[in-house]
């Protein structure tokens, strides 16, 4: 059986409703358990563990660019709560799943390298109890 | 107002629907942010409603007697306590 690997090229990223695809070289999200140890004395000696809360969040590297900067900076600045959705190859394939959530933007942090693009790294944090789900 | 009428302005996707084009929506705070920023415009509000003749009730309804599902409860009328009962 083969796999239908692809090149990512066309991934659709929607920040606040806005498709900002173009402004991103990179996207995903991270979904993550905490380890809580509950190991008891044992022949084999070996850890047990169980899932403990789980934080979640999108992180993509965004272009800074003045519409970048009109659409993330005041959601930042007023803490909003807003969806952020990323479809894998959702701009040429609209059946593959979307990943979304409400999230904040809890750091906003551009900054600039002589002769380097202005880009920074987005990292939104899911700020609603259903985390993240699929469409 | 709870319901509009809007049309992408800007010049990317706004929620799937390209520049140009109008779509209606709950009014919410998102729409609003929109609207502030310039990536949608409100056209008109709308007041969400069904036009007479624009529906129609399924063809099996309202069932007839016979089909309908049958109570699970106990009839409200039904009396709780009997008079001279109860020794």
């Amino acid at each position: 059986m083969t796999f239908t690997k692809k090149t990512a090229l066309h991934d659709r990223i929607s920040i606040d409703g806005v498709d900002m695809s173009n402004a991103f070289d990179s996207f995903g999200f991270t979904s993550d358990d905490q380890d809580v140890d509950v190991s008891g004395f044992s022949v084999s000696g070996v850890d047990e563990t169980l899932s403990g809360t789980r934080a979640e969040g999108f992180t993509g590297e965004v272009f800074i660019t003045k519409e970048t900067e009109a659409l993330l900076w005041p959601l930042h600045k007023n803490r909003d709560i807003f969806e952020v959705a990323w479809q894998p190859d959702g701009l040429v394939d609209n059946t593959r799943t979307t990943y979304h959530a409400l999230c904040q933007l809890r750091t906003f942090d551009p900054t600039a390298q002589r002769g380097q693009p202005y880009k920074t790294t987005a990292t939104f944090k899911v700020a609603d109890p259903n985390g993240i789900t699929t469409s | 107002m709870t319901h509009g009428l809007f049309e992408v302005t800007g010049r990317r996707e706004y929620r799937g629907h390209v520049t140009g084009t109008r779509f209606e929506a709950r009014m919410d705070v998102a729409l609003q942010r929109a609207i502030n920023r310039g990536d949608i415009r409100l056209i008109a509000e709308v007041e969400p409603s069904l036009e007479p003749g624009s529906y129609q009730l399924p063809t099996d309804w309202p069932p007839i007697a016979a089909d309908a599902p049958a109570h699970t409860e106990g009839r409200r009328e039904a009396p709780l306590l009997v008079e001279g009962g109860g020794k």
